[in-house]
């Protein structure tokens, strides 16, 4: 198996720990994992993208070139981006909330979820839209085990912020129903 | 400490390897894409009783690094392009008075200070010595953090076994990869090499030794390079390191060094799944170069195509080595937001050339 992931998303919506949590569950579970940022001038509330390989092979090339086969788009300013990451297969999960129309793009098949309405309607705050979306695209596409992320999401937010962590879970498992 | 795998940005994968395999001192000045590098083993070092001491410019950290090796002890470096520029003048010092080091060049785009984007722009730099004078360093490609635990150990027995700086090449976008790399148990293989013939330790037991490279005669001039000259012979012969595939019966050869080079062994094994005969030449040492790699090409090649992340500066050494057996192609690119040629990009290359 090999996921090409795609995450977008604007400054403070949690595209970069979303990656890292990715990555983090791959590792639990054994696979290989390259992950990269745009980088360069960025500034705080700025677009960006980080690009995940997961695979069960060593990975070779470690770009993700036109060719993302799990796509998640966080926000309306980040959503072309995205789109142009993405292959002619895979799934394209986008925050509906933010992003209103879809770009049609052959193949790919994408899937529209209101994250942040979701995300204040179980936590009261839409700051964990990103583990919705997570949520749902763990549910569908079963590229990582539900209770590792768990695992991970325990370990990486709740060391930092045990306060938080219960409204996090809350929102990856908002997203797992959706799906 | 058992062996572990550490998910970590391959900067810090750097740090964390030379750390443990033996160095003590790391000497350095920020830059991008390598700050990370001083930023991890700055936070690692003291636990194994050593320091990284952040000096005042690069002049000051090459200078600190040849001190560090006139006591025998190893000492590191990792800059950026702009960065080593600064330091040649004592890295040329160094070879001459065959002082150990290791450096990093983590590459990015110049001439001049360039983009902070990743870029393979410094391989002459890297492969013809890069200061004053006749002299080479020994250089090592990285295309990913694993490669660097990898070669850690050789690289310190190589800077011991000749008494010479050796440098590792990593281009930016690599180094800020973030990655999974499995480290070995730490080893200090630094202090097991004897140094007491030649490094500086007082002069209570023996005579005053010199670690000079100016001469008082025109003789002594001559007899360092002559020296040099002998222990390059011998690393050109005995040092150089590569990966090939699919030499027995390629059409087209694919050369290419770190990510580069990573990205062709997979487009390699995809077009065979093809049917097309594709092989490759993965340099592993740039100096010396791995001219015996390209001894026995296949009497069904076509083309050589050279990958770079640069306009064309392995290409040159591509070229000697193959002398004319075929004709030699180049693809590169530098700089921009994709600052290398794409699997895409290699994969229509590689078929327009077998095609034509």
């Amino acid at each position: 198996m090999r996921y090409k992931c795609v995450f977008s998303g604007s400054g403070g919506q949690g595209s970069a720990l979303l990656a890292k949590l990715v990555c983090q569950a791959a590792i639990v579970d054994k696979l290989k994992v390259v992950m990269s940022q745009t980088y360069g001038i960025e500034q705080r509330g700025g677009d960006s993208t980080a690009f995940v390989i997961v695979s069960d092979q060593p990975i070779g090339n470690p770009l993700v070139e036109a060719d993302g086969n799990l796509g998640i788009a966080l926000s309306a300013s980040t959503y072309g981006t995205c789109l142009a990451s993405m292959g002619n297969e895979g799934q394209l999960f986008y925050n509906s909330s933010l992003i209103k129309s879809e770009i049609e793009k052959p193949g790919l098949t994408q899937v529209p979820l209101k994250a942040s309405d979701i995300a204040i309607e179980v936590a009261g705050t839409p700051r964990g839209l990103n583990l919705v979306m997570l949520g749902a695209a763990v549910a569908a596409t079963k590229f990582l085990k539900v209770e590792t992320v768990e695992e991970v999401i325990r370990e990486t937010i709740g060391h930092k912020k045990a306060a938080l962590l219960d409204s996090n879970l809350a929102s990856f498992r908002a997203g797992l129903d959706k799906a | 400490m058992p062996e572990e795998t550490l998910f970590l940005k391959n900067t810090e994968t750097f740090a964390e390897s030379m750390v443990r395999c033996g160095v003590r001192f790391h000497f350095a000045y920020p830059i991008t894409p390598a700050s990370d590098v001083m930023k991890h083993s700055a936070v690692i070092l003291p636990a194994f009783g050593g320091r990284m001491v952040q000096m005042e410019s690069e002049l000051a950290v090459a200078n600190a690094l040849a001190g560090c090796a006139c006591t025998g002890r190893l000492g590191a470096t990792s800059t950026s392009g702009p960065g080593m520029s600064l330091m040649q003048e004592t890295i040329s010092f160094m070879a001459g008075a065959e002082l150990p080091c290791l450096m990093l060049d983590s590459m990015r785009v110049g001439p001049g200070d360039g983009d902070i984007i990743g870029a393979q722009s410094n391989y002459f730099q890297a492969t013809r010595g890069g200061g004053h004078g006749d002299y080479r360093v020994i250089v090592l490609a990285l295309d990913s953090g694993q490669s660097a635990v990898d070669l850690m150990p050789t690289a310190i027995k190589l800077a011991y076994t000749y008494r010479t700086p050796v440098l590792f090449v990593m281009d930016g976008v690599t180094a800020q990869m973030t990655e999974t790399s499995t480290f070995p148990e730490p080893h200090d293989y630094a202090s097991e090499f004897d140094t007491s013939g030649w490094r500086y330790t007082g002069t209570k037991d023996h005579p005053k030794r010199f670690l000079l490279t100016g001469s008082y005669t025109h003789s002594q001039g001559y007899e360092l390079n002559e020296r040099l000259r002998a222990k390059y012979e011998i690393i050109k012969e005995k040092e150089q390191r590569w990966e090939a595939w699919g030499l027995e019966d390629a059409e087209l050869l694919i050369v290419a060094f770190g990510i580069q080079g990573r990205m062709v062994r997979e487009l390699a094994a995809r077009m065979r799944e093809e049917k097309k005969k594709v092989g490759y030449i993965v340099p592993i040492t740039l100096w010396p170069y791995p001219d015996k790699a390209f001894e026995k090409l296949p009497k069904e090649l076509k083309r050589v195509l050279v990958v770079e992340m640069n306009h064309g500066q392995m290409l040159d050494d591509v070229r000697l080595a193959v002398n004319g057996r075929a004709p030699t192609s180049f693809l590169g690119k530098t700089g921009g937001d994709t600052p290398l040629c794409t699997l895409a990009e290699i994969k229509a290359e590689a078929e327009r050339l077998l095609e034509a």
